[in-house]
C-alpha cells in the first residue's frame, strides 16, 4: 500500500498567518527601541558614566549581560550588545513568544478547535513541532527588522559593529526564545492549560536571565549554557547546547502529546 | 466487498466508565450506517476512535486498511471528520478556512464543491468565518470534509448539527458517490430517514442491534390497532401472527405484536378487517427491547 508524509509546514505556516498581528506589533517595538538603542550608545562613548554604570551593575547581571568591565560598556558595541541584543531584544521577543507559545496547543484543545483539526490530514507530532517553529520564525520576523536597523545604523554612524556580530546576535536571541518556547509549547502540550504553560514560559525566562535563586543554585550547567547564548561571550557551544535542549523538550512533548488522547 | 472499518475487540475506558466495549464491528465499502442512541451511549467516542481523536484502551481498529494507532495520518488522509458542533477557527474568511483545510491535501482540492454548496446555504467564500451562526459554520465543516473526497465520512449527529439545513445535508448524503462509506451518529430516529439499510443501536457502549430498520423494527412488539366490520373472538384475534397481546374495545382489537405486520395484516382480512393503524415503535421502545433480546441472546 502506498504511504505518502503529512506535508510538511502547512501546520508551521497556518500559526504564523494567526500570529501577523502581534508579530508587526513586537516588530514596531522593537524598532523604536532598537532606535533609542543605537541613539543612547553613540551619546554614550567616551562618557565617565560608562565607569559608574558599570560598578552599579550586580555582579551576575553584569555577567549576563557580558559587561565584564567598564570598557565594554563604554564603547558604542558593548553597549549595544549590552543594553539591546542581550537585554532588550530577547525580553521583548519573550513576551511575544511566551503567550503564542502557551496558546499553540492549549488553546486548541480548549477551544474545541483541535477536534475538527484532528480530523486533517496531520499527525499530533507535526502539530507539536510544528506550532514551535511558527513560534521561533514568528519571533526571528519580529526582530529582523530592528537588527537591520542596528547594522544599517552602525554603518552610517561609523560605529564598531560588523554584519557577522549582528547575526550572532540575532542568532543568541533567537536561541533564548527557541528555549523558553520549546519549554512553554510542552507546557501547553502536556497540561493543556495555557495559564500553566506562561507560568511556565515565565520561570523558565527568569531562569534564564539569572535573576531567579533557582537557576543559579540548582542548575548552574544550563544557566552556564544558558548564560553563554544570552550574553554571547564567544561561546557558540553554549549557543548549541541551548538550541539541541529546545529541540529536545520539543520532540519529548510531541511525543508525550501524541501517546495521550489528543482530546 | 472491502473493509473500510474493522474492528477487533476495540474498547475505550474513561477511568471506570466504559464508553465504548469490545466492539468488533465490520463496515464495508460503500455502506451507509447509521449509529443510534440515547446521549453518553458511546456513539461520539466510537466515531473518535475510528480518527483516532481517542486512544482505544484495549483491542486493534482498521480504517481504510490502516491501524488506527500505526498511522494514523495515513487513515485521517482518506476520512473525512465532521464533529458535532465544530468549533473552526474565526479568524478567517469562508474560504480562508477551506483553502487551509485543502492545503493537508497532497492533491489540488476540489473547489467546485465549494461553489456548488456555498451558495445554497446563502454564504460567501468572503464572509468572516465569525458572521456565521451555527448550522452555517457547521455547513462549512461539511463541505470542507467533502472537498477532502474522502473514502470515508464520519458525522456526528449531522442532521441536528445542520439544524435548518437538514434537508440539503440529506440530498447531499444521498446523492454521495456509492464507494464513499459513510458511518454518521443520531440521537433520534431521524437519520434513519436516509440511511435505514444498516442502523447499529449502541447503548452504554455496546451495540445492541445490527441491521435494517425494517428487519429491527420486526424483531421487537410493535403496538396495532385493528378495526373490524363485526369483531372477531378473542380466540381468532390471539391466533394472529405474532400476536403476543390484545385488548378488544367493541369493534377495534389493540394488540402488541412481533414480526412482519403485514403478515398480521394480511391474516386479519379474512375476519373482516376494515383498517389497520400500526404506531412505529419509536427509539426508547427499540433501544429497550433490543435491549433485552441482545441479554437474552
Amino acid at each position: 500500500m502506498a504511504v505518502t508524509r503529512p506535508r510538511r509546514g502547512v501546520l508551521a505556516r497556518h500559526a504564523l498567518r494567526d500570529a501577523t498581528v502581534p508579530t508587526a506589533i513586537v516588530g514596531l517595538v522593537l524598532l523604536v527601541l532598537a532606535s533609542a538603542a543605537v541613539l543612547s550608545s553613540t551619546s554614550l562613548r567616551g562618557r565617565d558614566g560608562a565607569a559608574t554604570a558599570h560598578r552599579d551593575l550586580p555582579l551576575d547581571l553584569a555577567g549576563l549581560l557580558g559587561v565584564s568591565d567598564e570598557e565594554t560598556l563604554a564603547s558604542s558595541v558593548g553597549h549595544l550588545d549590552a543594553t539591546f541584543f542581550s537585554l532588550v531584544l530577547p525580553v521583548v521577543l519573550l513576551a511575544l513568544c511566551i503567550p503564542l507559545a502557551a496558546k499553540s496547543i492549549a488553546q486548541l484543545v480548549t477551544s474545541g478547535e483541535l477536534e475538527f483539526l484532528g480530523g486533517q490530514a496531520i499527525t499530533m507530532r507535526d502539530l507539536v513541532v510544528e506550532r514551535f517553529v511558527a513560534v521561533v520564525l514568528a519571533a526571528t520576523q519580529a526582530a529582523l527588522p530592528s537588527v537591520l536597523l542596528v547594522v544599517v545604523a552602525a554603518f552610517v554612524g561609523d560605529l564598531d559593529l560588523g554584519l557577522l556580530g549582528a547575526v550572532l546576535a540575532l542568532l543568541r536571541a533567537i536561541a533564548v526564545v527557541a528555549f523558553v518556547a520549546a519549554c512553554t509549547v510542552a507546557a501547553s502540550a502536556l497540561t493543556r492549560s495555557a495559564t500553566t504553560a506562561v507560568a511556565v514560559g515565565v520561570g523558565v525566562s527568569l531562569v534564564v536571565f539569572g535573576t531567579s535563586a533557582l537557576g543559579a543554585s540548582i542548575v548552574s550547567p544550563a544557566r552556564w549554557a544558558l548564560t553563554s547564548a544570552v550574553a554571547g561571550g564567544g561561546n557558540p557551544l553554549g549557543l548549541v547546547v541551548v538550541v539541541a535542549a529546545a529541540l529536545a523538550v520539543v520532540v519529548v512533548a510531541a511525543q508525550r502529546f501524541d501517546a495521550a488522547d489528543p482530546i | 466487498m472491502q473493509a473500510v472499518v474493522q474492528t477487533e475487540g476495540a474498547s475505550k475506558d474513561y477511568d471506570d466508565v466504559t464508553a465504548v466495549a469490545e466492539l468488533d464491528l465490520v463496515v464495508e465499502r460503500g455502506q451507509r450506517v447509521a449509529l443510534i442512541g440515547h446521549p453518553g451511549s458511546g456513539k461520539t467516542t466510537l466515531l473518535r476512535l475510528l480518527i483516532d481523536l481517542v486512544h482505544p484502551t484495549t483491542g486493534r481498529i482498521r480504517v481504510t486498511g490502516y491501524d488506527t494507532r500505526v498511522a494514523p495520518y495515513q487513515v485521517r488522509r482518506r476520512t473525512g471528520w465532521v464533529p458535532n458542533m465544530p468549533s473552526l477557527p474565526q479568524n478567517v474568511t469562508v474560504g480562508g478556512l477551506l483553502d487551509r483545510m485543502s492545503d493537508f491535501k497532497r492533491s489540488d482540492a476540489d473547489t467546485s464543491i465549494r461553489h456548488k454548496f456555498l451558495p445554497a446555504i446563502d454564504v460567501a467564500t468572503d464572509d468572516p468565518m465569525r458572521e456565521l451562526d451555527e448550522p452555517e459554520q457547521y455547513m462549512v465543516a461539511f463541505i470542507a470534509a467533502l472537498e477532502k473526497q474522502p473514502e470515508l465520512l464520519l458525522l456526528d449527529e449531522p442532521l441536528a448539527a445542520a439544524g435548518r439545513f437538514r434537508g440539503l445535508v440529506s440530498d447531499i448524503l444521498g446523492g454521495l458517490d456509492p464507494n464513499v462509506t459513510v458511518v454518521a451518529t443520531a440521537r433520534d430516529l431521524t437519520l434513519t430517514e436516509v440511511f435505514d439499510e444498516r442502523v447499529l443501536f449502541i447503548e452504554r457502549g455496546h451495540v445492541i442491534a445490527d441491521g435494517s430498520l425494517e428487519n429491527l423494527r420486526r424483531m421487537i412488539r410493535q403496538r396495532t390497532e385493528l378495526s373490524f366490520a363485526e369483531t372477531p373472538s378473542e380466540a381468532q384475534l390471539r391466533a394472529l401472527p405474532g400476536v403476543l397481546d390484545l385488548v378488544v374495545q367493541g369493534s377495534t382489537a389493540r394488540m402488541l405484536s412481533v414480526g412482519p405486520t403485514d403478515a398480521l395484516i394480511d391474516a386479519a382480512r379474512p375476519l373482516g378487517l376494515v383498517d389497520a393503524v400500526v404506531h412505529e415503535a419509536g427509539l426508547d421502545v427499540l433501544i429497550a427491547d433490543h435491549k433485552l433480546l441482545a441479554a437474552n441472546r
